[in-house]
């Protein structure tokens, strides 16, 4: 693999912001409880992660020791809003239901990780793919987990019934937030059993 | 001409406040050209409400057919303390907004801790309510929607009552806007918990007699009476306190009673 395709796909699997790097966990019970809201946040943290690194890294030999915490926090901030505004605009019935967790891109530990760990000593290009392929891993284990959610707990997929009503009774504890605590940790185990490296050691 | 350093203050001033300008520039552009199309969805999913309440959803909503069962709804704006009519444009009337209304030195005043059950703190005198006519050539009554909030379990809960045209039997409940448990008190939203409510009686007399319950297992068959939400005791309270605040006579009370009469008088 190149350097460049290495950048782009290493997060999504090998080195996942969420079940590896543990960052956006909250975010990921919150709004996995349905494909459509799992969707929609994966796409407006991707276009904030990938366009926070590239600003980021655009002006980082510009960006003063002081005050570069608040900057990249005015620019991830400004992107959030540009990305809610969006939602609110094209897909209402989804921004309804997701209401504060966009705001909340702001502080989701992915986007300012991503933004103070490798956009700030990077180029521009390797940072935005950086920023694509963070969010991309963080998109993959939300929609596994709001696949797994919304099948078992509402007996739906992207809203078509897929489990009918008539035999299966939705289990209930799929759809609140704990569940996600059960399947994150079950994908973090996935994940540290085919990577042993990551195993810390007890 | 020194060397350029980016931590000297100079540096430090200047590229913040490019910084600050640029996103600000950024933010408020995003917020003007996308103004008008929230507007609207927020607008469309109010009338998408209204028509839940009004039992007249098409299966598919699209903004065309939506405006066109808009064309047999009014707005009207009214009077909470008489319940008289006053007049208001189409528009204004469509767009008011009691909880702002309440807020207003004008047109609110400050509820006392006893009769705020609501859980609103202040309330509004005057409130814009919905009246649903039949399609042409049939121009009576079909429903009278009246929206309420309330204080739920976790922040304020909106929502539309349906009333039939005697202003007595309940028709629909829905509500727009909550923030309650999702799987317990969400369960608001349920269309089987709602359908609970439909037949039911407001008022036996002049008092306000309907109020949510817990039946335990009993079938419910008071006609003041619904069922409350098994694992939401608060939520069921909460609806129950804050249908029957806006049921008196610091809401609809009198709207109501007027219409009482009007139906009666037409028999």
């Amino acid at each position: 693999m190149t350097k460049m395709s290495r950048i782009l796909l290493d997060p999504i699997i090998k080195n996942n912001p969420i079940a590896v790097q543990v960052l956006g966990i909250c975010s990921s019970l919150a709004v996995t409880s349905k494909m459509s809201t799992a969707m929609v946040m994966f796409l407006a943290l991707t276009f904030v992660t990938a366009l926070s690194n590239l600003a980021v890294s655009a002006i980082r030999n510009y960006i003063p020791a002081s005050v570069r915490i608040i900057i990249e926090m005015t620019v991830i901030a400004s992107l959030v809003i540009i990305a809610d505004l969006v939602l609110k605009a094209y897909v209402f019935s989804v921004s309804k239901q997701l209401s504060v967790y966009v705001g909340l891109i702001i502080t989701n530990c992915i986007v300012m990780g991503r933004a103070e760990a490798f956009a700030i000593q990077n180029p521009a290009g390797p940072s935005f793919l950086d920023g694509i392929g963070n969010g991309m891993g963080y998109g993959a284990v939300l929609l596994i987990i709001a696949a797994v959610r919304e099948i078992l707990g509402s007996g739906t997929l992207f809203s078509y019934q897929i489990l009918s009503t008539e035999w299966y009774v939705p289990n209930g504890l799929l759809v609140l937030p704990p569940s996600a605590f059960f399947l994150i940790a079950a994908v973090i185990w996935l994940l540290r059993t085919v990577y042993p490296e990551h195993q810390e050691k007890p | 001409m020194t060397a350029f350093d980016k931590n000297s203050v100079r540096n430090t001033l200047s590229v913040s406040f490019t910084v600050c300008l640029f996103c600000a520039f950024l933010t408020a552009l995003a917020a003007v050209l996308l103004k008008s199309r929230q507007d609207t969805n927020t607008a469309y999913d109010r009338n998408i409400t209204v028509l839940k309440a009004a039992g007249l959803l098409p299966e598919r909503p699209d903004k065309a057919n939506v405006a066109e069962i808009f064309k047999n709804i009014r707005p009207v704006m009214i009077n909470l303390s008489d319940g008289k009519q006053i007049s208001a444009k189409w528009d204004d009337a469509q767009k008011f907004d009691p909880e702002s209304a309440g807020r207003s030195e004008d047109n609110g005043y400050a509820l006392s801790a006893d009769a705020d059950v609501a859980g609103i703190k202040r309330m509004t005198k005057l409130a814009s309510v919905f009246e649903v006519f039949g399609t042409e050539p049939d121009n009576t009554l079909k429903k009278i929607i009246l929206p309420f909030y309330g204080a739920g379990l976790w922040g304020i809960m909106r929502g539309y009552l349906a009333f039939e045209p005697d202003a007595e039997t309940i028709s629909q409940i829905v509500f727009y806007d909550h923030k309650e448990t999702p799987g317990l008190g969400g369960e608001v939203d349920n269309p089987k918990w709602q359908s609970l409510w439909k037949g039911r009686k407001a008022y036996r007399g002049d008092e306000i007699a309907l109020r949510v319950i817990k039946s335990a297992g009993k079938e419910t068959v008071s006609p003041y009476e619904v069922d409350g939400i098994s694992g939401a005791t608060i939520t069921s309270r909460s609806v129950s306190e804050m249908i029957r605040f806006w049921l008196g006579t610091n809401g609809y009370f009198n709207y109501l009673r007027r219409m009482q009469h009007t139906a009666a008088g037409k028999d």
